[in-house]
């Protein structure tokens, strides 16, 4: 006859084996307080039973074996680490960060700040989703001088820096003008000859 | 020459010493106000249960003497940054932890503790000792039990630390730790079990 692999004598049960993982999982440290975590198929496992009170067993044997293995500690212990701490510089505070250091960060900030506004692209404005009487209505004119008086349009039309130099220009001439006028000797009249 | 303790939990010494509860807090501002004598309290409170958890952990009285040193002078110095809301004992015996695997910088855990490290002092007294305590269940657990599962057990069950504490010790998640504990007692029922 056929014997079945999973059937192995000194193996729980899978349902055994879940609940057991489960509770060591999720239950809380006080196993008292397991409600829920397999509760109805441990009342019913006498295995599960004898596992959980083993564990419960096992759980008060170490604790009460723990203070065999520190019984003692070397003679002086204490001592020692008392001079070794005193021997230690004091404790550090936690200290504010120093004035330099918050200055630089606020100044590379700043320096950050500014090149982003600078070098950053101009944001479009989307006009996708207005309508275009709208748009039209917001726009005086294609052309913004025309909207201004015909005078003034006249005098921003000029280059300012064409007629700074025609002014200089012309200052220069009456200056020349004017030195040659007075201090030059008088020209020779070519018609009497006399020079 | 060594001083015996009464075998009283790690918890309920704690709880008697004069570092309890509230006084713990006044006690740590009292030193970082600059109070040297506040902090040789807390020394003389925990430097035990920091003791003994490096001695179970590097199995060497020398290695763990020197730690527990380290510990309380590295507590010392950065005393400002512990958290007051949480038990003191803990934040030290993860600084004993993190301490203890830098000093064995080649290995990442206890795991590959060096062999000169992990191993009893042949003296008369440890003979004696170790001969009296290998009916002892800490025994049997460091023989059967990986490393990682042994330190599991230590704190949850000699150190009578809640599942959230180990886990913040030994920097693993308690799903993790609780797992550890359920594998490190199937194994240890199993060896006890056997002749």
């Amino acid at each position: 006859m056929k014997t079945s692999t999973l059937a192995q004598p000194d193996q729980p049960r899978w349902s055994c084996r879940v609940v057991r993982g489960w509770r060591a999982i999720f239950a809380p440290d006080d196993m008292r307080d397991a409600r829920g975590l397999g509760a109805a198929h441990v009342a019913g496992c006498a295995e599960c039973q004898r596992y959980f009170q083993a564990q419960d067993a096992l759980s008060s044997a170490l604790r009460r074996a723990a203070p065999a293995q520190r019984t003692s500690t070397p003679a002086g212990l204490e001592e020692r680490i008392l001079a070794a701490v005193h021997a230690a510089p004091r404790p550090l505070r936690r200290k504010s960060a120093r004035p330099a250091l918050l200055l630089a960060s606020a100044t590379f900030a700043a320096a950050a700040i500014a090149a982003f506004v600078f070098f950053s692209p101009a944001p479009e404005t989307p006009l996708r989703d207005v309508p275009p009487h709208v748009i039209a209505a917001a726009t005086p004119a294609n052309n913004p001088w025309e909207t201004l008086p015909s005078s003034a349009s006249a005098l921003l039309r000029e280059d300012p820096l064409q007629d700074e130099a025609k002014a200089v220009y012309a200052d220069a001439q009456s200056a020349v003008r004017f030195l040659a006028l007075n201090f030059l000797p008088p020209a020779a009249d070519a018609t009497t000859g006399k020079g | 020459m060594e001083m015996t303790l009464s075998p009283v939990s790690p918890r309920e010494e704690t709880a008697a010493s004069p570092a309890a509860g509230a006084d713990e807090a006044e006690l740590i501002r009292t030193t970082l106000a600059g109070d040297g004598r506040a902090f040789d309290t807390l020394v003389r409170t925990h430097h035990r249960r920091v003791y003994h958890y490096l001695r179970q952990m590097t199995r060497h009285e020398q290695d763990a003497e020197d730690l527990t040193q380290q510990t309380f002078i590295k507590a010392f110095h950065h005393l400002a940054g512990f958290d007051r809301q949480r038990p003191l004992v803990n934040w030290l015996l993860r600084i004993a932890r993190n301490t203890a695997l830098n000093h064995f910088r080649d290995t990442k855990s206890w795991d590959e503790l060096p062999a000169e490290s992990a191993s009893h002092e042949p003296s008369p007294a440890h003979a004696a000792e170790n001969s009296e305590a290998a009916t002892n269940l800490w025994d049997r657990a460091r023989a059967l039990l990986a490393p990682r599962e042994f330190e599991i057990l230590w704190l949850r069950f000699a150190e009578e630390l809640s599942t959230a504490e180990t886990a913040r010790v030994v920097g693993l998640t308690q799903t993790h730790v609780k797992v550890l504990v359920f594998r490190a007692r199937r194994t240890l029922l199993k060896g006890v079990s056997r002749p």
